[in-house]
């Protein structure tokens, strides 16, 4: 883990992850109930390469639906989304 | 009461550089209807204001090469990536080239919208992108979303993700 900013004003968590790593978005979100949060929405900045709709983090055993169709991956892309 | 918590990861790092991820080389759309937001298909309907209260109709942007630039303040590629649009705009707007942003405002935004664009030079025209219009253009599930249309209003080419500037330029100089 690279750094980690958090606001209790804002109610915002902001992580960043070193390269490499071995994140996973099911044990912070099982963190942050243990520790008395409810985990909201997360928006996950990250490298990785589609495979039809699903992005897989590079790095990581991570991989989301972000896309409805994606038929023509060319390589790493770097995106947002959300993840709930 | 469990207070609630808002995450953002930034997972960026693990892969040197970025390359195009749904670009396509521009193709002359065939006859058969395409579903919103795929490649061929035309560009939505839409009247809606700036962020400077100036109307912006898709009437008015059919005659151009127009990218339509979904984004928002918390989106870092999207950072990194309007000011290349802003450039070709510059570069490319008295030929007819025009880049509309439409802001996902799905959350809080972390700065003034305004201000950010001011910040990282953009000038080119800025909206909100509500549920409908978003659903017009087929959904958008990921930042940045660019799509490109030429001049009869098709949609020519598609990018999900960060994309360089020079790879959008590719694929706009042959509509202009």
């Amino acid at each position: 883990m690279k750094s980690v900013d958090i606001s209790l004003k804002t109610g915002l968590l902001e992580i960043v992850l070193a390269p490499g790593n071995n994140f996973k978005m099911s044990d912070l979100r099982k963190r942050i109930r243990e520790n008395g949060f409810r985990p909201m929405e997360a928006s996950v900045t990250a490298r990785g390469e589609f495979s039809g709709p699903r992005f897989q983090v590079s790095g990581t055993n991570e991989s989301y639906d972000v896309a409805k169709s994606h038929p023509k991956a060319e390589g790493p892309a770097e995106l947002t989304f959300d993840v709930r | 009461m469990r207070k609630h918590l808002l995450v953002v990861v930034l997972a960026v790092g693990a892969v040197a550089g970025c390359k195009r991820q749904q670009a396509t080389t521009p193709t002359p759309p065939d006859k058969t209807p395409a579903v919103a937001g795929e490649i061929g298909s035309r560009m939505p309907d839409f009247t809606l204001k700036d962020l400077d209260g100036h109307e912006i109709s898709s009437n008015n942007l059919r005659s151009s090469v127009v990218v339509i630039d979904f984004w928002a303040t918390w989106c870092k590629p999207c950072e990194k990536e309007m000011p290349g649009y802003q450039r070709l705009v510059d570069r490319y707007g008295s030929r007819g080239f025009n880049v509309i942003g439409l802001k996902l405002d799905t959350r809080k935004d972390l700065q003034d919208a305004r201000a950010f664009a001011t910040k990282i030079g953009v000038r080119y025209p800025l909206a909100i992108a509500t549920d409908d219009l978003k659903a017009k253009f087929g959904g958008i599930n990921a930042l940045p979303t660019a799509m490109i249309y030429d001049r009869l209003g098709f949609l020519r080419a598609k990018s999900m993700g960060f994309e360089r500037e020079e790879v959008i330029e590719r694929a706009i100089k042959p509509l202009l």
